[in-house]
């Protein structure tokens, strides 16, 4: 029950990003929780992935890290970037590593 | 491919409406407690006890939640104060938005405490701030010693302990001295009472605990800014 909470919290906040860099697209995101954080992992996963199933933000999915204290942080999203010619379409600025707070991923 | 770094609460936005609450009822000195235990665990006994117990002209205001019914908002009006029951309609705890929006309607300058009863659950109220001063978990002798090390979360959070039902314990194998043992493990530094909302015992030492921690946050108030 109440993960399904957080997982809504989750992909509100997914939502958030996603209209913060047009054109991209988010595919993963991840969160840390704290041991005493009073979620559980497992069971936050299957609530996640029964609301992003189906729904306009598939494929989406969760990674879940581990973390200490009562932690409960979204740590980061990944994102496709779109193609060029969307991206122009998109809007030039959209999610180009100079973006605030954007950097490319090292993997 | 990018990844943008986020770092932000998974509970943001219920956090931000907390700080609200937490800022205005700071404004006019409100003493908010949050309430959590296990369904059963005495939380509404326990309250309508103190209800009853508090000095004449005490201003005091209870909000409840449950998932369904008005059962504790009844129980708790009898005794003359304001009441509003909180129905999730599902949700196993209160958030921040559900308390913001019972609220506003009381005129808050008037009152001395707010508590808040949370829906019974040792696991999921832990994680929702509502605005409150402090946490206060009720455990009830019925429920076993080990609780406080199997829902750690909060024990941690909660500055007091109310261990409830105490007039069982000829009749149920419960050591409180293991109970409190276990508790600050979690926290060492959390404050423990023992009670029984029938017979009332403890609650000479609650009221006192209750009464101390209005005048250190009366004191606060008054050297905050929004004071100035
Ligand atoms: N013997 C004894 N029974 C108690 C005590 N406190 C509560 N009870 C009983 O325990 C039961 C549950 O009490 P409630 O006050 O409804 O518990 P609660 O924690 O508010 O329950 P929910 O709101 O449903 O989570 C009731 O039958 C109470 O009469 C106590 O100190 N001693
Ligand atoms: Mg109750």
């Amino acid at each position: 029950m109440h993960e399904m909470g957080i997982a809504c919290s989750i992909l509100e906040a997914v939502e958030k990003e996603r209209k913060l860099h047009p054109g991209c697209r988010p595919y993963k995101v991840a969160v840390r929780i704290g041991q005493f954080a009073g979620v559980d992992g497992d069971s936050l996963q299957f609530c996640f992935d029964a609301m992003v199933n189906g729904s306009a933000q598939a494929p989406l999915e969760l990674q879940v890290e581990p973390a200490l204290g009562d932690e409960l942080d979204i740590a980061w999203l990944e994102m496709d970037e779109p193609e060029p010619e969307e991206r122009s379409l998109a809007s030039v600025v959209s999610c180009g590593p100079n973006r605030r707070g954007s950097q490319e991923a090292t993997r | 491919m990018i990844q943008v770094p986020i770092e932000r609460k998974v509970l943001s936005e219920n956090d931000r409406v907390a700080a609200v609450i937490r800022s205005r009822l700071e404004a006019i000195g409100t003493l908010t407690l949050n309430f959590i235990g296990s369904p059963g665990a005495g939380k509404t006994a326990f309250l309508e006890r103190t209800l009853q117990m508090l000095p004449p002209g005490t201003k005091a205001a209870v909000l409840t939640g449950d998932i369904q019914t008005e059962n504790d908002a009844i129980r708790l009006a009898r005794h003359g104060f304001p009441v509003q029951q909180i129905t999730t309609g599902g949700a196993c705890h209160l958030d921040a938005r559900m308390v913001d929006s019972h609220l506003w309607e009381w005129r808050f300058e008037e009152f001395d405490y707010l508590f808040i009863e949370n829906v019974g659950n040792l696991v999921c109220p832990t994680s929702y701030d509502l605005g409150e001063d402090g946490k206060i978990v009720v455990l009830s002798v019925a429920e076993g010693e080990d609780k406080p090390m199997k829902y750690p979360g909060i024990f941690r959070k909660a500055e007091l302990m109310i261990l409830n039902k105490v007039d069982l314990l000829p009749y149920v194998p419960f050591q409180p001295v293991l109970a409190c043992e276990y508790a600050r493990n979690i926290k060492p530094e959390i404050d423990i009472i023992e009670t029984s909302s029938l017979t009332g015992a403890g609650f000479g030492d609650w009221m006192a605990w209750l009464d101390r921690r209005r005048i250190t946050k009366h004191n606060l108030c008054l050297n905050s800014p929004a004071f100035a």
